[in-house]
């Protein structure tokens, strides 16, 4: 059962590198918004990043959410459990980030709107009007000036002259003398070297005629602020031709300064003003986006939290189903690390223990009733029928009678092995060295076996408390078993170490099996411990798992795992005497 | 009938005559050669629209960018652009002195109007602007000039304008303007 669509590693991986990459986005965007010329230029590839992210969680979730749907409409297994907690958990993170941006909105619309409030606004008008108002006192000075200027100009003769008296009389930066068709007649100006003469445009010159004089406040990127002038001059016109005299004048460096001042707050302010719904409506939407972004995420994370939770609850509805159906219990489920999974696969482990020992108990009754009476007969007929039968019928015979009587044996110690699986004996624990029952066994072991070589390193304590027949048992089992995988080597080699360690807040005592044989088949590393799991030809598959039993059975662990470069190891914790336990040597 | 038909080709040749578009638009360029250089002479409807005055006024300013080509028409290849010259204006608005004013961000030459007409006829009307050397003109070819003016609103962020897309730009580009370098 799946919840959701996309499940392969890659589409998962780019989804979490999406995540990744917004989630940096976001970060560098509120970084960047300290710093008005980097939010400009990080603004909108963050933007960028961030929709697309959204649309690839949009595109995640939907497929997500109608796979859920149909499940839950076909009624599927688990689709119930899984929609209603994907849809609790998603109600938890929509109502939070659906408050959240409410509110952000608003208290950003109020400040927006406090920041553009009416009076901040008359306020920098009124400065403005107040500073032209001390521009209009010197425009006002300045045209006077000029219009004196132009009652005491004497003739044409020595104009130039004329004008420089006058130009450094009054303080001006240019006097400039013009016919109406702006033809300059002479000039005099404080600038050394090339002049440009700054020439009125005939409108200019039409009011000043009619109004008899024209003035203006004037600024550039160069001089600042300046007064310009422009009065008719009437005394000594030539042929009826009406000549103008133009000043130019510097305004006062501080009121100047004081008039920029004011003049760029102004026009900052108006185009704020004049940007304020744009303004608005981009953070709305910029927060907008992170919401959606970071409500997709939850609504994701949801869903696969959701299906994390029930995939488990799924898989034991499912083994047990399948189990009653094809009794398929042999099988491990998946190996998820939470609670809830290891919760499952101990259930299924035990439903399996007990029904192998069930199985087992059967068995064991079953098959040994019948042996004495076989065994029996065939040793009767043998007897009877000896004296009978002569040479190849009594060959024969014989044969055939010690079959019988040694498969009877085979089959006996198959139920005895059975038997042992089985029962649930009371332990009769005691304090010993297993070091020396170790030795014992491998002793006997060695004396029995074909030739190969053990290495033994016993470190520390090794004493153990115990039932130590079933220890003898189960070394007895491990160690058949590794000799039996070393058949085929030609140098076998056995190291077998004991060592105390601490896990988990107890103290064990490591019994370390290491050989250099064929080792285990990977797919058959996960149930060497189940019954009827084997790799000899003619083993039971019950000397691993009564092992297991028996150590569990003491509060021990057990392990195993093939070595990195031949042969197998197995690891069996055993619980350490207690200090004041006595002990038999 | 007849009437029909000779609206129907005044229409299409309306659709397909730059050169009467430009007419119609109040558009014009030429250029001259003196002193192995081509200048240009152009003359252009630049204008700013209602909610770009109130713009300004407001405080924004507005860059007028007029961009020159000149390109070497092939007749079976592609065209191939051999120079391109560029005229920038800065025009504001400021409340202290109640002028407009537009600045030649090339030249740095700066004037400045109560009536902002008075700045849209100086920047409607280029006159002498060098475009290109004679020596990179081949006399057996054909080349032409292409003029295209935008105006832009200065100070209002290019992401600003992207999240309110749906509202009316303040930036405008002008109808393209083209003549032949010589005839």
């Amino acid at each position: 059962m799946e919840a959701i669509q996309i499940r392969s590693n890659s589409a998962k991986k780019i989804i979490f590198l999406l995540i990744i990459l917004s989630i940096s986005s976001l970060v560098a965007l509120m970084f960047a918004a300290d710093n008005p010329n980097e939010f400009n230029r990080m603004q909108m590839p963050l933007l960028i990043i961030n929709s697309l992210s959204l649309l690839v969680l949009l595109g995640v979730v939907s497929l997500s959410a109608r796979k859920i749907l149909m499940d839950y409409k076909k009624s599927k297994l688990g689709a119930r459990l899984r929609a209603r907690m994907a849809l609790a958990f998603s109600g938890l993170s929509v109502l939070p980030a659906l408050l959240v941006f409410i509110f952000a909105t608003d208290f950003m619309n109020k400040g927006l709107d406090i920041w553009f409030d009416a009076d901040v606004e008359d306020g920098l008008r009124n400065a403005l009007l107040l500073g032209r108002s001390a521009m209009d006192d010197q425009e006002q000075k300045r045209v006077f000036d000029t219009a004196n200027i132009a009652l005491s100009l004497d003739g044409i003769e020595d104009i130039e002259q004329q004008l420089n008296q006058a130009r450094e009389a009054i303080s001006a930066k240019q006097l400039l003398l013009l016919d109406q068709n702006l033809q300059v007649i002479a000039f005099s100006t404080e600038t050394i070297g090339l002049f440009a003469p700054q020439l009125p445009s005939l409108l200019e010159v039409n009011v000043a005629q009619s109004q008899q004089s024209w003035s203006s406040l004037d600024s550039s990127e160069s001089d600042g602020y300046t007064i310009r002038v422009l009065i008719p001059i009437l005394s000594f016109a030539s042929n009826q031709t009406p000549l103008y005299l133009q000043g130019i004048f510097a305004v006062d460096p501080q009121l100047s300064m004081m008039a920029d001042s004011v003049e760029e707050t102004y026009a900052r302010y108006g185009r704020l003003s004049f940007l304020k719904i744009p303004i608005q409506y981009s953070y709305i939407l910029t927060l907008l986006l992170v919401v959606m972004l970071a409500l997709l995420l939850a609504i994701y994370g949801s869903i696969e939290f959701a299906d994390r939770l029930v995939r488990p609850i799924e898989s034991l509805e499912k083994k047990t189903r399948s189990a009653s159906e094809s009794n398929s219990m042999m099988h491990s489920p998946q190996s998820d690390s939470d609670e809830i999974s290891s919760l499952v696969e101990s259930f299924i482990k035990a439903e399996k223990e007990a029904a192998w020992s069930d199985v087992a108990r059967r068995m064991a009754h079953e098959i040994n009733n019948p042996l004495t009476p076989i065994q029996l007969s065939a040793e009767r007929i043998k007897k009877r029928y000896a004296s009978v039968f002569k040479d190849e019928d009594l060959d024969f015979l014989n044969k055939s009678t010690d079959t019988i009587v040694s498969q009877v044996e085979v089959l006996r110690d198959m139920v005895l092995e059975f038997g042992n699986f089985a029962k649930q004996p009371e332990l009769n624990f005691e304090v010993f060295d297993v070091s020396k029952l170790i030795d014992e066994t491998l002793e006997f072991l060695k004396r029995d076996k074909d030739s190969f070589q053990v290495l033994v390193e016993h470190n520390g304590n090794t004493f153990i408390e115990a039932d130590i027949k079933r220890i003898r048992q189960v070394l007895n089992n491990v160690f058949t078993n590794t000799i039996d995988a070393l058949k085929s080597e030609s140098h076998p080699i056995i190291k077998i170490r004991t060592k105390p360690v601490i896990y988990q807040s107890n103290e064990y005592l490591v019994l370390e099996v290491k050989d250099n044989g064929h080792g285990f088949e990977n797919n058959l590393l996960d149930s060497v411990f189940e019954p009827y799991i084997t790799t000899k030809n003619k083993g039971t598959g019950l000397g691993l798992p009564i092992v297991k039993k028996i150590i569990e059975e003491h509060k021990g662990l057990i392990s195993i795992k093939n070595n990195k470069e031949k042969g197998a190891t197995l690891n069996i914790f055993f619980l350490k005497a207690q200090k004041n336990k006595r002990r038999i040597t | 009938m007849k009437q029909n038909k000779s609206l129907l080709l005044f229409f299409i040749f309306t659709l397909f005559s730059g050169e009467l578009y430009s007419q119609v638009k109040d558009s014009y360029g030429e250029s001259y050669l003196e002193n192995g250089v081509y200048y240009s002479n152009t003359k252009l409807p630049v204008g700013f629209r209602a909610d770009q005055v109130e713009a300004l006024n407001s405080g924004l300013s507005f860059e007028v960018d007029l961009r020159f080509s000149i390109v070497n028409i092939k007749s079976w290849r592609f065209d191939r652009t051999i120079g391109e010259v560029e005229q920038k204006y800065l025009v504001r608005y400021n409340a202290f002195t109640r002028r407009y004013s537009v600045l030649n961000s090339i030249t740095g030459r700066e004037l400045s109007s109560s009536d902002l007409s008075d700045i849209e006829i100086y920047i409607s009307d280029v006159k002498n602007l060098p475009l290109i050397d004679d020596s990179l003109i081949n006399i057996e070819e054909s080349y032409r000039v292409y003029l295209i003016t935008y105006i832009r609103a200065q100070d209002v962020p290019r992401w600003m304008q992207s999240l309110t897309f749906w509202r009316e730009n303040l930036d405008t580009e002008m109808e393209m303007v083209e003549w032949k370098l010589f005839k």
